[in-house]
């Protein structure tokens, strides 16, 4: 399974906070909000940044869910079961 | 004066009501191409063949 977190941030910025929060997995930098806009994480190209959102993909690129998350604590232990 | 009321629930359906346009389960991820943290090129075909997980987050570094 991979995981990739993504955001509206710069290669830049997101290294940084990919060191300083030693993230196993690879930070995307959807700048021109291309990914987001595909899967309606945002209505607008010019958003200042992505909703809370997380997907799970098949092999085939089909999502198979998708959340919106208001508290994101608490996040990674539902997502962790989700994926058992 | 009666249309009102009708005016204003439009309104809070509009404003609240108004659905997501958030891909649902069944739905294809679309094609794109990004750079990752690292300078690396990511695009759709590195996601097939196995399963994945997008995570979205508002902005570097800040909590959540």
């Amino acid at each position: 399974m991979a995981v990739y977190g993504v955001s509206f941030d710069s290669v830049e910025e997101n290294r940084e906070f990919a060191e300083d929060q030693a993230f196993p997995f690879p930070l995307l930098c959807d700048v021109n909000r291309e990914l987001a806009m595909g899967l309606g994480v945002v209505t607008e190209a010019d958003a200042s940044w992505a909703n809370r959102m997380t997907f799970i993909v098949d092999a085939e690129g089909q999502v198979v869910h998708a959340e919106e998350t208001k508290d994101p604590s608490g996040q990674a232990e539902a997502l962790l079961e989700l994926l058992r | 004066m009666t249309r009102l009321p009708r005016f204003l629930a439009f309104l809070c359906f509009a404003a609240c009501g108004a659905p997501s346009n958030m891909k649902t389960p069944g739905t294809t991820i679309p094609d794109f191409s990004l750079l990752d943290h690292q300078g690396n090129t990511v695009t759709k075909q590195d996601l097939l063949g196995q399963r994945s997980v997008l995570w979205f987050y508002p902005k570097a570094a800040t909590p959540g």
